[in-house]
């Protein structure tokens, strides 16, 4: 990525989420909090009073919270390599943080956690019987891959009948997933 | 954002959440929180305050 400072970078990369949220699934923008002079920040939904907030999806009387924590690396030509050490996309029936969840994908970096569940992970609300007993997939950790924010709208929109604002929706995913490739320099 | 904005905001979501400051740091250092969205939040700010 580029930009003088690390406060640029993000807020070049809050600012290209938060617009591609708001063409395809809420208008809700995303609020970046960035240490002063650290490469190091998050984004969330926040509330008029800097509160974290699920977000009103469009027409499917759904709700998302969101939650990337970033690190960005200078480069040695002067670009910015970005680094997700921590991300979380909460699918909820309601606004407010205790209103029932229905899914969850989480991700938390080796960097701040180890010797845990999978890193990348998903619970669901439900619990599967099978011939070995009870599956508890609210409290289990399932493996995913990484789960990139794209993937969720894609997800939102084509089977949780999430209706976007424009129509070439998944064209615009695949060019932000084609820029995230860039930004953080691996395949996702 | 100063430090001491950033330690007002952990300080807002951990008595949203019945902690104190002190608290909500050492439960999220011990990876001892909360399902729920407002725990993820909080722990990101907290990581991002001792990065």
């Amino acid at each position: 990525m580029i930009g003088d400072r690390p406060t640029e970078v993000f807020r070049n990369f809050r600012d290209h989420i938060s617009g591609l949220l708001n063409k395809t699934i809420t208008d809700a923008p995303l609020s970046l909090t960035h240490r002063k002079d650290r490469p190091f920040a998050q984004f969330a939904f926040r509330d008029d009073a800097d509160f974290p907030m699920a977000a009103p999806l469009f027409s499917a009387g759904l709700f998302l919270a969101v939650s990337q924590q970033l690190q960005v690396e200078q480069q040695p030509d002067q670009t910015w390599k970005l680094r997700t050490l921590a991300y979380s996309y909460h699918l909820l029936e309601d606004s407010n943080p205790d209103s029932r969840w229905i899914i969850r994908w989480e991700y938390v970096s080796h960097a701040q956690r180890r010797n845990e569940h999978p890193r990348h992970h998903v619970h669901i609300a439900t619990i599967v019987d099978t011939p070995a007993g009870e599956m508890d997939l609210d409290k289990l950790h399932l493996s995913t891959g990484w789960v990139t924010i794209e993937e969720v709208i894609r997800f939102l929109i084509a089977e949780m009948g999430v209706k976007p604002k424009i129509a070439d929706w998944d064209d615009q995913l695949l060019k932000s997933e084609e820029l995230f490739k860039t930004w953080t320099r691996r395949e996702v | 954002m100063s430090d001491s904005q950033l330690k007002a905001m952990i300080e807002r979501e951990a008595q949203a959440l019945g902690l104190t400051f002190n608290d909500a740091v050492s439960r999220v250092k011990a990876g001892q929180i909360g399902e729920n969205y407002l725990w993820q939040d909080l722990a990101s700010l907290v990581h991002l305050l001792h990065e």
